[in-house]
């Protein structure tokens, strides 16, 4: 019954927060503003960027994947894995920071530029700043879904492929491409749903109104124009395009590689030529160095000693505590959040006769997709208005926010373990009258603790990172690590943003490995390994 | 004695139904045969009350069962997989069908020992059943059936898996069990020789038939 309560609580925030924008709809000029050439031109910018930031992503993450598959024995092919693993829980700050460092006007790049003679480029603000970063956090996702699947293939095909004199070309064309062909559709629908919403990085990359994404837009009617009117109707609009694309998402079925698999390293027949030698080469150190070089330009600047005076500062020692109180709570409300709504789920799938309905707990927990962290925050912004302060509920806010953000993510890591354990031993608790607190405890736990703990670190860790709904409802008194560095960026202070990216990366680093140890101590043999 | 009167079952979406109408004496044993998919299993969790039938009655000492939960019911069951919790060790297995919190009493404790020491387990207490081998797995799923100490053994396919040594030292096992307590057996298998070394009451199905109607019923009584 918590699964039911949950699903219902949660539905509730998200309609209320719409309920809330459609109410105000009805004295606002929702079509006069879709009217506006400026809204028109927003709103093709955000498709814009989303399906270029895609194309790119996917159209370079065929070749790395491929690269990556054919070098099975390739020296630090495991940790560039592993790094692209964690790429969706890097703080965006972070990223937006080392891009900063990297590809800025006193950047690297120019820094090499200038050195050869060539002068300095200036591309970072703009379309090329949004598309850097988006393929920054997208190609990792693309490579790793594509890389699955090519992974897939057994040795036997290689040893037919072989046999049968299969060149690297044919190989490509009648083996690799069609496994890849039917992926790319969803892999290209999700980072496209990703890159629609994405709000920090327009903000701080995109440098104009003319490079505005509807989240962006809707941020500074709230908070810089106070014009609600044009918040709502941007809300309602950003709303009805994300039902449109979710529910094409939807249909596409993507796939979600959450966890680092098992990456055996395969003998491919076409490994030892020399074209695919130079070709894998290329493309696997191309990518190495546009992927580690931000955090390793971010992790520069941090050491540099003008950046540390920030410790003495007041600001972030604030921050700081937020951020310790906000992302735990989040991470918790999220996980026991996902876990009733996984539980609801398993219990309806098995249930027979309503089994149809086992996909509404799913759908409640992507029900953000819908609303995406500016526009949900937006509608209960309004929604409090009515009776209070809302900045006075900030920080309650920012946590249900952030937990209802995580719980997409905390939702797909717990269903299938739990639905695993539950057909395995359902039928023997019932036969033995273990129910309730004891079959938590002797049975669900021991083989849960491992997903809920890395469910955990994951929703912890991506809130303590989150750059959306902390500027909706930031104050002077409210501020986490992330809002700190977009206003030390702001203030041009990056070597000080640099150090606050470094603590924040080892705090975010100190969460999952605390919190993994708490899920593995005590087990003595690992059923989820 | 257990009594399954015109019981009938509908498979939820698929739209195959299964019938049955028999009786066991208490203390005797009866075996369920027929090719898989004919539904023994079926039948099984219907008594065990995993699964509800639309119509009939089971009924164990003119008592109906079908209102009462699966733990509450005067039966224990050895199930075709996963009988054992793969993170307990054997001897917890043994005793959390003694008390689904494993707080056993000073009796229950001997009584986990003893049933472990009746299938030659003695000193295995303290193993995790994926270290064990398949024909001792299901040797500590029968001590944790002989430690519940009820009336009615329900056993689908006990022999599924195990080699010809494994499956004699299994069935005199249930010889020697059924003899010591007077149980009433049901058995579900696919081989006559067990369940005539069992002593068994045959009741088959006709497996080759393609129908979707499958009745199971004693031979002597009229069928459903």
């Amino acid at each position: 019954m918590f699964g039911l309560a949950t699903a219902l609580a949660v539905s509730l925030v998200v309609l209320c927060a719409l309920g809330a924008l459609v109410a105000e709809a009805g004295r606002v000029e929702v079509l006069a503003e879709l009217a506006k050439p400026l809204t028109r031109s927003i709103i093709r910018f955000t498709l814009w960027q989303a399906a270029l930031s895609a194309l790119i992503s996917v159209a370079l993450g065929v070749p790395l994947a491929r690269a990556l598959a054919r070098r099975g024995g390739l020296l630090g092919r495991r940790a560039l894995i592993r790094l692209s693993s964690i790429s969706l829980v890097i703080p965006s700050m972070v990223a937006v920071l080392g891009m900063v460092a990297v590809h800025g006007r006193s950047g690297w790049v120019n820094h090499l530029l200038s050195a050869l003679g060539l002068g300095r480029a200036d591309y970072l603000y703009g379309l090329t700043g949004i598309l850097l970063a988006h393929t920054f956090f997208n190609l990792p996702l693309a490579t790793r879904i594509f890389l699955n699947q090519l992974l897939t293939l057994p040795q036997h095909t290689w040893n037919l492929a072989a046999l049968y004199g299969m060149r690297p070309r044919h190989i490509f064309r009648h083996i690799e491409w069609p496994l890849l062909r039917g992926l790319i559709p969803g892999a290209a629908g999700m980072i496209f749903l990703l890159c629609f919403t994405s709000f920090a990085i327009v903000l701080t990359l995109g440098g104009g109104p003319q490079s505005t994404t509807l989240e962006v837009a809707i941020y500074q009617a709230v908070r810089f124009d106070f014009d609600l009117s044009r918040a709502v109707a941007l809300s309602l609009i950003q709303v009805a395009l994300c039902g449109l694309l979710a529910a094409g998402f939807f249909a596409f079925g993507a796939p979600f590689p959450l966890r680092p698999g098992d990456y055996p390293g395969i003998d491919r027949p076409d490994a030892g030529a020399r074209w695919p030698r130079i070709i894998d080469a290329t493309v696997i150190a191309t990518a190495s160095m546009f992927l580690l070089s931000p955090l390793v330009a971010a992790l520069v600047k941090a050491l540099a000693p003008g950046g540390w005076s920030i410790v003495a500062d007041g600001e972030f020692w604030s921050a700081l505590r937020w951020t310790l109180l906000i992302a735990p709570s989040a991470g918790l409300l999220s996980c026991l959040c996902a876990l009733s709504l996984a539980n609801l789920t398993v219990t309806l799938r098995r249930s027979g006769r309503v089994a149809g309905w086992a996909v509404v707990p799913e759908l409640v927990g992507l029900l953000t997709l819908l609303a995406p962290p500016i526009t949900l925050g937006a509608g209960l912004f309004l929604l409090f208005r009515r009776f209070t302060d809302a900045l006075s509920l900030g920080p309650a806010m920012v946590i249900v926010l952030n937990a209802l953000l995580a719980l997409a993510f905390a939702v797909r890591i717990l269903t299938p373990a739990l639905q695993a354990q539950r057909s395995r031993y359902d039928r023997l608790c019932a036969g033995l009258g273990i129910s309730g607190w004891n079959r938590w405890h002797r049975v669900l736990w021991p083989a849960l603790r491992h997903p809920i703990a890395y469910a955990l670190a994951i929703a912890t860790t991506l809130s303590a990172g989150d750059m959306g709904v902390i500027a909706l409802f930031g104050t002077d008194d409210l501020s986490t690590l992330p809002l700190l560095m977009y206003r030390l960026l702001g203030a041009y202070r990056v070597e000080q943003a640099a150090v606050v990216a470094a603590l924040l990366c080892a705090l975010c680093a100190g969460f999952f490995w605390a919190i993994e140890r708490l899920g593995a101590a005590g087990q003595t043999s690992g059923p989820y390994a | 004695m257990l009594e399954v009167e015109k019981v009938r079952f509908a498979y939820p979406g698929t739209g195959a139904v299964i019938g049955a109408d028999f009786s066991i004496q208490t203390g005797r044993s009866v075996a369920l045969m027929g090719a898989s998919g004919a539904g023994k299993s079926t039948l099984i969790h219907l008594i065990a009350g995993f699964l509800h039938p639309e119509r009939g009655d089971i009924r164990f000492e003119r008592r109906s069962l079908l209102k009462t939960q699966p733990a509450q019911r005067p039966l224990t069951c050895l199930l075709q997989a996963d009988n054992l919790f793969a993170h307990l060790s054997v001897w917890q297995n043994v005793a959390i069908g003694l008390h689904p919190g494993l707080r056993v009493s000073e009796a229950q404790r001997r009584a986990v020992d003893e049933a472990l020491e009746w299938v030659s387990l003695t000193g295995f207490g303290g193993r995790k059943p994926p270290s064990l081998s398949g024909g001792q797995q299901q040797r500590v799923a029968l001590a944790r059936c002989l430690a519940r100490n009820r009336p009615l053994l329900l056993l689908d396919e006990p022999f599924s898996g195990l080699d010809d040594a494994l499956r004699a030292e299994m069935l005199a096992l249930l010889l020697k069990l059924q003899a010591e307590r007077a149980l009433s057996v049901l058995l579900t298998t696919h081989r006559r020789r067990d369940a005539e070394a069992l002593g068994a009451e045959v009741i088959a199905v006709d497996g080759g038939r393609a129908a979707h109607s499958e009745s199971f019923t004693n031979p002597t009584s009229a069928p459903a």
